[in-house]
């Protein structure tokens, strides 16, 4: 099947398009753009905006079969793998590295220099700071801060760091320097500072570390942390090893006292 | 301390409880205190004070002061003692 772009949409000539990609409506593709094949951009978005910043790569490469939706922002030299998810007015700054299969919900920004590993998600008005560290099979829910700077307005950046398997709940501010071990999980509305434990789930104002996830329960559908092994079933087989392997070492984590 | 004030301790200390407030009553969502959050303190508390694991399906069942007495005495300790 054709490229297809929309008559209002701009593509400079110097960058490159494989096919079944489609593009929407108002839409600039600008130069140093690498998009793979069965790529949907939709309308109103800007793919491959020049940055002032200093890069190690120029190129904006973008996943075969990834979908980018209307008044995306994509800065050039990222690298976005395969199967990328951008929801509405999602904006990603340059020299960040997105995994494979990995969803960014509408309104959240990637603010350059990150690492997002393969098939994370993250929902609406998620907030990931320069420099950020984020594993693989993370959830962060709608209106998680990632912060990363310990003394603004002085650019004392400390960028968090989220590990495999970890989930931030729906409000967390996650406060520079900190560390969400594998499979820890952070409630809804926490402030998280300082070091996570491998399992730990953490609560409220103060960042408390509460006890480990296997108490966490759902008692009406009989449903228990950790959820990686529960929930092959939502991911690629290619990852189905590493999800139980992970969930075995959340379960190890639980010693006794 | 014996098995019953520690048992009892586990559930006053999780649920933020006061030593006068009645235990044997407790249930899982029927008490303002008795959330999914503090249900994981529970176990906490019970599996450091008893130095025991309770599994998946233990704590899921965990839904009242009298189950959890049950399922602690499971793993050989007398909570009357």
């Amino acid at each position: 099947m054709a490229i297809e772009v929309s008559p209002t949409s701009y593509v400079s000539t110097k960058a490159a398009l494989g096919t079944n990609v489609k593009v929407g409506h108002f839409t600039v593709i600008h130069d140093n753009v690498v998009i793979e094949d069965g790529v949907t951009i939709g309308d109103h978005c800007s793919i491959g905006i020049p940055t002032s910043a200093k890069v190690p790569e120029r190129t904006l490469r973008i996943g075969a079969r990834s979908t980018i939706r209307s008044h995306a922002v994509v800065y050039e030299g990222s690298q976005l793998g395969e199967g990328f998810q951008a929801g509405h007015h999602v904006m990603i700054r340059e020299n960040s590295t997105v995994g494979r299969y990995v969803s960014i919900g509408s309104f959240s920004d990637l603010e350059g220099d990150c690492w997002v590993g393969d098939c994370s998600r993250c929902h609406s008005y998620v907030h990931i700071s320069k420099g950020t560290r984020v594993g693989r099979f993370v959830w962060l829910f709608s209106l998680v801060t990632l912060t990363n700077d310990s003394l603004p307005p002085y650019d004392t950046e400390e960028p968090t760091i989220i590990k495999d398997g970890a989930s931030v709940l729906v409000g967390c501010t996650v406060y520079p320097g900190a560390v969400m071990e594998e499979g820890s999980y952070a409630a809804a509305g926490s402030q998280v500072r300082g070091v996570v434990p491998i399992g730990q789930f953490v609560c409220g104002q103060e960042g408390a570390i509460t006890g480990h996830v296997t108490g966490l329960i759902h008692r009406e559908s009989r449903r228990s942390l950790p959820w990686m092994a529960n929930l092959l079933h939502r991911y690629p087989e290619e990852f189905h090893d590493e999800l139980r392997a992970l969930h075995d070492k959340v379960m190890k984590s639980r010693s006794r006292k | 301390m014996s098995s019953r004030e520690k048992f009892d301790s586990a559930f006053r200390v999780a649920f933020e409880l006061s030593q006068d407030e009645p235990l044997q009553e407790l249930a899982y969502r029927q008490h303002k205190r008795w959330d999914s959050v503090r249900h994981m303190k529970l176990i906490a508390q019970l599996e450091a004070a008893f130095d025991i694991m309770l599994d998946t399906d233990d704590i899921i069942d965990m839904s009242s002061y009298r189950e959890a007495e049950r399922i602690v005495s499971k793993h050989g300790i007398s909570i009357d003692a």
